[in-house]
């Protein structure tokens, strides 16, 4: 296999295929750093080009794409608080407070170093689970993705742990959310009062955006002030990167974490970050200053969502289950090219998934290079005036979330749920875990609901659901015993980004 | 002060909008139903739970004194807010009527005249600059945006 | 055209890195070049070709990715290069409510000049059929351009002690069906199981195709169905290594309205065969005359491209033709494998032919299949 790993660099290497991976990387830039526009629409973008070529050149565009959109994403993660994407949601916790103390420099330093090492470590991850991919896929039947989304739920009692009423108020308001549209089993509509944009559901790019970033567009304006406190910034992205390799165990278990989230399918990418930020809070020494920015909570979340790309890739090239709207156009661009995703992958077209590894390997370096050049002029965003910065910032806003469905009704709602997550800012809710609640009622709801009509209740004596289980058990008792170890420690005021 | 009452409204927000959830769950398909009625029923006891509790406190703190002041202060940031909101809500249905384009200038030029205070040079020059970058970048990338009821451009 | 548009999207990237640049100092280190730019040298200016120097809209009522995107993705260029005038030929995504949303905005929104081209899948065949209350388009009133079909096998795991299809009656453990939702594609399977009278527990709410053969293969399930090429690249290897056994094969409806076997799986036989081995006799009843519709619908015309009823009849003429030489074109049946599925286009006349065979339904079929949803399923809405 070595032998063909080799011969697989060689041929992405190829002067006529290497330009398009550099493509794929500056157009997964560009779709990163610009908040609203997801991976989903990076890819649609670059689909209609990838007819007619070869699988090789075709997977270094799209996967060259895919694997840096995680890194620019965080850009306007820390700079403006607003999630770049699904995949860095979390990283606004921490990220955005240290830009607001003048820190930005080093919190996309940290953010970018940790990108690069977990992106290399979800790539090797891919390359080892070749062999045993197959038997861990099937591991998880329904009731295992159950309990899976319930770990990612219990997340919403780890980020709310001094307002438990509200997080969990609001993680129950987000599950709601999340069950507008066409129910899973049934073709029945709910909560859409007739009205068929609601039909598929409210696209995640709208509620993220809604939620976070028209609050503080509203908020920034009214106080006038700049996005950093101070006028100068402190700090360059050289210590952000010492701050990565001191806490490098962290960065390592995040990549590992999250590589291992993303390979199980159907549970959707976007709570990996969420996962990933709610462990290395519950696990570390002296987590109270999580939320007010620790760099740490920069580390973890963009850590395990690089590394998450390379295990998302497994399912959807090997069972050709896309776990999301990313990989389902990936999916549709191999047909495209003239393979279909299946066991062929690992067998006859192993080249081109050893390729496909290449170049996520090689994307996540040369863009979190690409991103560390960048930080210190994009940093300076932070230092422009609200009322300079904010109409621009709106409008591409608005173009981005309209592109998710192309329906105004994007726009309505952006400004609806932007209403609700402002009176929630204000009144020191915290909006996480709406997020994590939105984004986990679907998968919640369907699995709970073929394990039940499948198995009645015999499924909760699963060994993988109690594993699992007693997994969520101890993730919530960690808190708990690691605080009353740090009693003297007090206010945690976490969830609440203000 | 303020906030205790707001946040007394905004539970009785929650409580009818999951109320209404559950009501409205009742009417699903059977298949439809399980999931959004249970959850919206527990998401009715503890945002009723919420109500109670903040109504308390309300009035515990309505016995103590230093309201007026931090009250004054808030009303202030307020009207901030509230005018923004309206900014970006007035752009919101502008698009729907007139169109992305229209409305994008229109804000633009509106907004930095009168809010960032930008001489007209200053205005004309980013506006432009702003509707090109999107029309060239929507042009490349196959980007989308309304063309609003009137369905002009 | 495309490696134009290509060479545009490479400059526009590089200004855009030279903006970023611009605001600081550092650099981009993200410099591309390409090799070909060069410009579509057509310069056919022949009057009186309705499609000269025009630019045709497919719209795909699916998000990008998905199979009928695909394949209108695939057939694109071909449109380009058939149709006389050699426009272009752009797609267009209108996700939303199943389908049903892009189709209500090709009626309702798109002009009916012949430049807009509506791309359907069985999805949007079905809530039409069994009259959903969103639908706003009549398929009755747009003319089909050419249509594309796809086949169904259903499979059964070995633990469920069934050999051949003769053993389906009397399986040693009870049979699961894992599916997606009544009203979709599982609708024919469903029917199918209701025509052979077998005793299956339908567990609905898997999140698609992918996911509920990979519960399959978990044991969560023990019958499954695939259609063609999914069962060729997917199932085969189960096939193969004796985990899966294929059953039947749903079969195709020919221009009689009746089923014979798929010209895809010539070996194996069709769910009429089987029944006939089972119970003795023909299929008949409410329950075949449901599925043969649904069949139709569902599969014999998987995909369709129609054009407005009230389009210039140049335009109908020009993309008809356009059709039938593609189909006919040895290079388009070669790099279609996996996007066509080993099926020919129909077009001409036959397109005619199976499109109306779909869509001239009975409604006491309609209402038969309506009740069988509600009672089976509870599917409620539809009434």
């Amino acid at each position: 296999m070595l032998e063909a790993a080799i011969e697989a660099l060689v041929m992405i290497l190829d002067p006529q295929r290497l330009p398009f991976m550099f493509l794929g990387i500056a157009m997964g830039l560009i779709v990163g750093i610009l908040p609203g526009l997801s991976g989903t629409v990076g890819m649609s973008i670059l689909l209609p080009f990838v007819y007619g070529m070869d699988p090789y050149t075709g997977m270094a565009l799209l996967i060259g794409m895919a694997a840096v959109l995680h890194t620019g994403d965080t850009f306007p993660s820390v700079l403006l608080g607003i999630p770049g994407s699904s995949g860095s949601q979390a990283t606004i916790m921490d990220g955005y407070p240290l830009a607001k103390s003048g820190n930005a420099a080093r919190a996309l330093g940290a953010a970018f170093f940790s990108s690069l090492v977990g992106g290399i470590i979800g790539g090797i991850t891919l390359f080892l689970a070749i062999p045993v991919a197959k038997p861990l896929v099937l591991a998880f039947g329904s009731p295992e993705l159950f309990m899976l989304a319930v770990l990612g739920l219990s997340m919403v009692g780890v980020l709310a742990a001094k307002n438990a009423r509200h997080g969990l108020l609001a993680g129950l308001l987000g599950l709601m959310l999340g069950t507008i549209g066409g129910a899973p089993a049934v073709s029945e509509y709910r909560y859409t009062f007739d009205w068929i944009y609601l039909f598929n559901g409210i696209p995640l790019a709208v509620v993220a955006l809604g939620l976070f970033a028209f609050p503080e567009m509203v908020d920034l304006l009214a106080q006038n002030r700049k996005i950093s406190s101070k006028t100068k910034l402190e700090g360059s992205w050289k210590d952000g990167i010492v701050d990565a390799i001191r806490n490098k165990w962290l960065m390592f278990r995040s990549a590992v974490t999250g590589s291992l989230i993303g390979f199980v399918p159907g549970l959707g990418g976007s709570v990996v970050d969420w996962i990933s930020y709610g462990l290395a809070k519950q696990t570390v020494k002296n987590s109270d200053s999580f939320g007010k920015g620790d760099i740490r909570g920069v580390i973890a979340p963009e850590s395990a969502n690089n590394a998450k790309e390379g295990g998302a890739l497994i399912p959807t090239l090997l069972f050709s289950i896309p776990g999301s709207g990313t990989t389902a156009i990936l999916l549709g661009g191999l047909t495209l090219m003239g393979l279909q995703a299946g066991p062929k992958m690992v067998t006859t077209d192993l080249p081109i998934t050893l390729s496909i590894i290449w170049t996520l390997v090689l994307a996540n370096i040369f863009g979190a290079i690409a991103c560390i050049l960048l930080s210190k002029p994009i940093a300076k965003f932070s230092l422009i005036s609200a009322k300079k910065l904010v109409p621009f910032l709106l409008v591409l806003l608005l173009v981005g979330a309209y592109q998710s469905t192309r329906h105004i009704g994007d726009m309505f709602l952006f400004v609806g749920i932007g209403l609700l997550g402002w009176i929630m800012k204000r009144l020191d809710w915290p909006r996480a875990p709406l997020l994590i609640g939105f984004v986990l009622a679907p998968a919640a709801e369907r699995y709970l609901w073929i394990s039940m009509s499948r198995y009645g209740f015999s499924w909760l004596t699963n060994t993988g659901v109690v594993i699992i289980g007693i997994i969520i058990i101890l993730i919530l008792s960690s808190g708990t015993i690691i605080k009353k170890l740090n009693k003297d420690k007090k206010n945690n005021e976490m969830s609440s980004i203000s | 002060m303020a906030k205790a009452k707001y946040s007394i409204y905004f539970s009785i927000f929650l409580l009818v909008i999951f109320t209404y959830a559950v009501i409205d769950a009742l009417t699903f398909a059977k298949l439809a139903r399980f999931f959004p009625l249970y959850i919206a029923a527990i998401a009715v006891f503890f945002a009723l739970m919420d109500l109670i509790l903040n109504i308390y406190r309300y009035l515990k703190l309505r016995k103590s004194e230093q309201r007026e002041q931090e009250d004054q202060e808030d009303t202030e940031e307020f009207t901030g807010t509230v005018r923004y909101m309206i900014w970006i809500i007035g752009y919101v249905t502008g698009i729907y009527i007139l169109g992305f384009m229209i409305t994008t200038t229109l804000f633009l030029v509106l907004f930095l005249l009168f809010e960032t205070k930008f001489g007209i040079i200053k205005t004309s020059v980013s506006t432009a600059i702003t509707i090109g970058i999107i029309l060239l970048f929507g042009n490349m990338m196959n980007l989308y945006w309304p063309k609003g009821l009137l369905n002009i451009f | 055209m495309k490696s134009k548009k290509l060479l545009v999207l490479l400059l526009s990237l590089t200004f855009f890195a030279g903006f970023l640049t611009a605001c600081g100092s550092e650099d981009a280190s993200t410099d591309q070049n390409s090799d070909d730019g060069q410009a579509d040298g057509s310069t056919d200016t022949a009057d009186g070709v309705f499609y000269e120097g025009e630019t045709i809209e497919f719209l795909v009522p699916f998000g990008a990715g998905g199979g009928t995107d695909t394949f209108a993705r695939f057939m694109a260029p071909y449109f380009s290069d058939f149709v006389e005038g050699n426009p272009d030929v752009q797609v267009v995504n209108v996700p939303g409510g199943g389908s049903i949303n892009g189709a209500n905005e090709f009626v309702e929104l798109r002009e009916h000049n012949g430049l807009n081209v509506l791309v359907t899948s069985a999805s949007t065949h079905a809530p039409y059929l069994l009259g959903e209350e969103a639908v706003r388009f009549d398929l009755k009133e747009m003319i089909p351009v050419a249509g594309l079909p796809t086949g169904g096998v259903v499979y059964t795991s070995p633990s469920t002690g069934i050999e051949s299809p003769e053993d389906l009656l009397n399986p040693q453990e009870d049979l699961v069906y894992a599916g997606i939702s009544a009203t979709g594609l599982d609708l024919v399977t469903l029917l199918s199981f209701e025509v052979l009278g077998l005793d299956v527990q339908a567990v609905l709410g898997y999140d698609g195709r992918g996911p509920s053969r990979v519960a399959f293969e978990q044991g969560e399930s023990n019958i499954d169905y695939q259609t063609s090429s999914a069962f060729l690249t997917n199932v085969t290897p189960l096939v193969e290594s004796g985990d899966a056994i294929p059953m039947y094969s749903f079969g195709q409806l020919n221009a009689e309205g009746d089923i014979v076997r798929d010209p895809a799986f010539p070996d194996l036989p069709s769910i009429k065969e089987v029944y006939v081995e089972l119970h003795g006799e023909e299929p008949s009843g409410p329950a075949w005359e449901a599925y043969k519709t649904f069949v139709g619908a569902s599969f014999t015309v998987q995909k369709v491209f129609w054009l407005h009823s009230d389009a210039p009849s140049d335009a109908v003429d020009a993309l008809k033709q356009a059709s039938e030489e593609m189909a006919q074109d040895s290079e388009f049946k070669e790099k279609g494998g996996e996007v066509l599925g080993g099926y020919d286009l129909y077009v001409g006349e036959e397109v005619d032919q199976v499109v109306n065979g779909m869509l001239n339904v009975d409604p006491e079929v309609v209402d038969w299949v309506k009740e069988f949803l509600k009672d089976n399923y509870g599917v409620e809405r539809l009434d």
